[in-house]
Order: structure tokens, then C-alpha cells, then sequence
């Protein structure tokens, strides 16, 4: 009796001990967040730190709310969010055509590669400038910065996914007389797909960084060509606040993209298990 | 070389019908330091309709080759491999091959696992979803035909394989130590739903193992190799009653047919290693 007693008491402690435990988990990141951005506060109250150097949080959201009120905010980032898109479908298609170009053909791959690690080898943001000598000021230019940054990494991915498929599994459609544009399609762009995805959330955000630098260089609007004027104005807190906009973007379209792949890959997970189990 | 062909189907004069025919099968390929090594030397062997073939030897006697070759999968050397009269150039639908992992796709159901031979041959999915249902019921598989393989065990999911092998009713099922990566439970239970499958089906089976006591329960002949060359040694008609379980394992007859293929085992390697 006595020992029952003890038994949920002991049981009733460490439940309630879990639970705090898992409490403090959840709430870890926020706490430590919010003391973050206190502290800030005080540093730059404290030491009465110029505002164009480093702003008070407090004046980081509030260039942030005027940002966000007037429309300018959501009108700009659509500007660079656009070029950013139409820049990231273009390496999209370009990549994927050629990663199954270079891989349906040795031929294709022994021609096109050696120029592809040229030009990969390049540092693209250097060109830049002559992007925008060819294309001009407006769109266009932008779109190309935007594709050009994201189309290797996402070549690099593919190509890498369509030789992913076992040999084992080549052999049975081999076996089952398949041609070559059914094994690709039943088999090989499946077990892509794991690469596609990683090659699609590098491309994501190489095209945003694309079309960045791409309106650092010159532009007449979008988020790089609002961060620069905010930089000569020494607006520091809107430069901030547009910071913090990007970085937003960013774990967002990361975000997404890990919840679109667990989606479509819910088998790849539980493969790799089941045959690590196999013997 | 019709006339030479005329003259041993006479020879091997039974009532059966052949089916299958290899004749002087040679199989070579360079290795690695260039020298020529010899897979299949001089392979010749007739595949009877309805019968049930294994091929038992051990590992490098060149009978997996074989199976790819018999498959479609794997050039020969030169000799001749004839299904119903005409020679195996390449894969051929009227071959079901099961090998020794079940090769599913993750990413699709059991059932769409089954019909994926029926797609690949441009065939219309919907007359054939009643008969791949039916293999999967007599895999004892019906309840799991929308699962997805990573849900099944290692057993369950070689049924499928099987499954997907005869989906399109091919003449000749071809199949690679279909059992050998299962623990040793799970693929005697394997051999006598294969066994079942056999008889109830009419299909002619080449099985290929390691396992002599496997190949003897099973086949109605057991076809014995050798390896450096791979050569064929015997062919052993199985005089064993069926249907067969598994306590005709214990009998003095299973014994003899056992050791008989063993001796040429041991017998070929008694010069170098025990």
C-alpha cells in the first residue's frame, strides 16, 4: 500500500517534471528571442548608439509598420519576388532538360559538361554588370541574374537524381522490356525526386539572391534597388527592416518547400529504413 | 543445323513438349587485369512446358548468368537460347522474371506494384486489375493491396514480386535465388506456396538456388553446375511424389537425390579445399 503510494507519487513528480521540461522546449526559443531583442533595446538606449549605425528594435518595427501601411513594402517585394519566379522557372526548365539530356546520352554529357563547370566556375554575381549592359534596366536583366544563379546548382542536383536509381531496379525494367522513356519515367524521375527537391530549394533562393544583386546593380525598383537608396540615406533602421523581410521570405519558401517534400516523398523516408533492416 | 536440332528433340523423346532450348551456351567476359574468364562453358539444357527447373550450384558456377541470358538481360558469347522457336535476343514479354530482391516501388501500392508490367506493355490497365487481384489472393495478399511495399515484410513483399512476374501471363517464370535473402522460416513456407502456385497455375518455372535441399524439394529436375567454367554436371530427374511437404525432407529417397548433388559439389572442389 505504502509503496503504491510512494510509487505515484514518484511517477506523479517525474510527469510533472516532463511536462515543464517539455514546456521549457517549446517555449526556449522565444524566451531567449524576446531577452534578445531587450537586450538590444538597452545596448543601444544605454549607449546612446546613432541610429544610422545600429537602430533600436523598437525603430526597426516601426519603419517596418510604415513600410507596411503606405503598400510601398508589398509593392516592391513583388517586383523582385516576380523576377525572382520568372528567373527560377526559367533555370528550372533549362536544368531539368539538360539533366536528362546529359544522362539519356553519354554524348551530350561528354560535349556539355566541361562548358557547364566553366561557366559554374565563374563567379556569376561579377557579371552582373554586363547582364545589365545587355538586357537593360527594366525586367529582363533581372530574370537573367535571377536564372543564371540558380540554374547550376539545380543542374548539379539533377543530373546527380537521374543516376540515383539502384542498378537492381534498372535491371527489372531492362527485364521487363521497357524502353528508354519508361524507365526513366517509372523509375529514374522518381528517385530524382529527392534531389529535385534539394535542387529546387537551392534554385529558390539563389534566384531571390539573383534578382537581388541584380537590382544592386541597377534598377528603378524591387527590394535591391530599395535596400541601396535606403543605404546612401542612411536610413539604417529601413535597411533593417528590409532585412528582416528577406530573412522572413527565406524560412518561409524553406518551409514549403520541407512541406511539399514530405508529401511527395512520404516513401522516401521509410525505404531507407527498410532496407537498412534488411539483411 | 535445323537436321542437328531435328535429331536431338528426337533424342530426348519423352511426351513432354519443349518449350525452352540452350545449346552450347558459352558465356565469357574480360576481368579486371584482362584476362578472359569463362562464366558458361558449353551449356546445353532443354526447358520442358509445365515442368518446374532449378538450377543448384555454387556461387560463381555461372548459373545467375545463365538466368540474365535466359532473361534477356545479359548478352551470350555465342550458342544458341531459344524460347518456342525463337531466339532470346533481348527481353521478352512472354518472360516473367522474379529476382533474388523483390525490386518494388516505394512509391506506389502493392496493386499498382503488381500492374506495373501491364503499363509498361501498353496494355489496358483495367482489364487486368480483377487478375492481379487474384495472384495477390492466392499470395494470401488481398488485404494489403493498397499498402505500400515499405509496409510488408521481406516474404510478403518477394509474394508481391511474384505477382507482378505472372501479372501478364507470361510462358516461362525465371527466378534469381528468389528466396534467399529470407530467414529460413519464412522461405520453407515460401517453397510450398511456390509449389502450390506451380500446380495450380500450370506455369513452367527455372528456379535458380544455392540451396541443394531447396532444389530437390522443389524441381522436377535439378539441374547440377560447376564453377571455373561453368559447366553443367548432372541433370537429376526427381522421382519424388507429389504434392510435396516438408517431411519428405526427411525421407531416405530426399536423402539420396540430396547427396547426389552434393557429391558433385564436393566431388569438384575435393582437389583444392574440403
Amino acid at each position: 500500500m505504502s509503496s503504491d503510494s510512494l510509487a505515484t507519487a514518484q511517477t506523479g513528480r517525474s510527469a510533472r517534471w516532463d511536462e515543464a521540461r517539455r514546456a521549457l522546449n517549446w517555449a526556449l526559443l522565444p524566451i531567449s528571442f524576446v531577452l534578445f531583442l531587450a537586450l538590444w533595446e538597452f545596448l543601444v538606449r544605454a549607449f546612446a548608439i546613432p541610429i544610422f549605425i545600429i537602430p533600436a528594435p523598437s525603430r526597426v518595427f516601426q519603419s517596418l509598420l510604415t513600410m507596411t501601411t503606405s503598400g510601398l513594402l508589398f509593392s516592391q517585394f513583388l517586383v523582385t519576388f516576380t523576377e525572382a519566379v520568372a528567373g527560377f522557372v526559367i533555370a528550372f526548365m533549362l536544368s531539368a532538360a539538360f539533366a536528362v539530356l546529359m544522362t539519356e546520352w553519354r554524348f551530350a554529357e561528354r560535349l556539355l559538361y566541361p562548358y557547364f563547370t566553366a561557366l559554374q566556375s565563374m563567379p556569376k554575381v561579377a557579371i552582373a554588370p554586363l547582364i545589365v549592359i545587355w538586357f537593360g534596366y527594366g525586367l529582363p536583366s533581372k530574370i537573367v541574374v535571377a536564372a543564371l544563379l540558380s540554374f547550376f546548382p539545380m543542374l548539379v542536383s539533377f543530373v546527380e537524381g537521374l543516376k540515383a536509381t539502384d542498378e537492381g531496379r534498372l535491371k527489372l525494367m531492362r527485364a521487363m522490356s521497357a524502353d528508354r522513356w519508361q524507365t526513366l519515367r517509372y523509375v529514374r524521375l522518381p528517385y530524382a525526386m529527392p534531389f529535385v527537391f534539394a535542387g529546387i530549394e537551392l534554385g529558390g533562393l539563389y534566384a531571390m539572391l539573383g534578382a537581388i544583386v541584380a537590382e544592386f546593380v541597377g534598377a528603378s525598383a524591387g527590394m535591391g534597388n530599395w535596400l541601396i537608396a535606403m543605404n546612401v540615406n542612411l536610413d539604417t533602421a529601413s535597411t533593417f527592416a528590409l532585412l528582416v523581410v528577406l530573412s522572413i521570405y527565406g524560412v518561409a519558401f524553406q518551409k514549403l518547400i520541407a512541406f511539399a517534400r514530405a508529401r511527395v516523398l512520404f516513401w522516401a523516408r521509410k525505404e531507407t529504413s527498410e532496407s537498412a533492416r534488411r539483411p | 543445323m535445323q537436321l542437328a536440332r531435328n535429331s536431338t528433340r528426337s533424342t530426348d523423346s519423352s511426351a513432354r513438349s519443349r518449350l525452352a532450348s540452350i545449346r552450347h551456351l558459352q558465356k565469357g567476359y574480360a576481368s579486371r587485369d584482362g584476362h578472359e574468364i569463362i562464366a558458361l562453358s558449353d551449356i546445353s539444357l532443354d526447358i520442358f512446358e509445365g515442368e518446374l527447373l532449378c538450377i543448384v550450384g555454387p556461387s560463381g558456377c555461372g548459373k545467375s548468368t545463365l538466368l540474365h541470358i535466359m532473361a534477356g538481360v545479359l548478352d551470350r558469347s555465342s550458342g544458341d537460347v531459344d524460347l518456342r522457336g525463337k531466339p532470346i535476343d533481348g527481353p521478352r514479354r512472354e518472360i516473367g522474371t522474379v529476382f533474388q530482391e523483390p525490386l518494388l516501388l516505394p512509391w506506389r501500392t502493392v496493386l499498382d506494384n503488381v500492374l506495373l508490367p501491364i503499363e509498361v506493355h501498353r496494355l489496358p490497365v483495367e482489364r487486368f486489375r480483377s487478375r492481379a487481384l487474384e495472384l495477390l489472393d492466392s499470395t494470401g495478399l488481398t488485404s494489403f493491396a493498397n499498402k505500400y511495399p515499405q509496409e510488408l515484410s521481406g516474404g510478403m513483399q518477394q509474394r508481391v514480386a511474384i505477382a507482378r512476374a505472372l501479372v501478364h501471363d507470361p510462358a516461362i517464370l525465371l527466378m534469381d535465388e528468389p528466396f534467399g535473402a529470407l530467414d529460413a522460416m519464412t522461405r520453407e513456407q515460401m517453397n510450398l506456396d511456390l509449389m502450390k502456385l506451380w500446380s495450380s497455375s500450370g506455369k513452367t518455372i527455372m528456379l535458380i538456388t544455392h540451396s541443394i535441399s531447396e532444389a530437390v524439394l522443389l524441381g522436377d529436375r535439378v539441374v547440377v553446375m560447376t564453377p571455373r567454367p561453368g559447366r553443367i554436371a548432372e541433370v537429376i530427374d526427381v522421382e519424388l511424389p507429389r504434392p510435396r511437404t516438408l517431411d519428405i525432407t526427411a525421407t531416405p529417397a530426399f536423402g539420396g537425390y540430396a547427396k547426389r548433388v552434393r557429391d558433385h559439389l564436393f566431388g569438384h572442389t575435393s582437389g583444392g579445399n574440403p
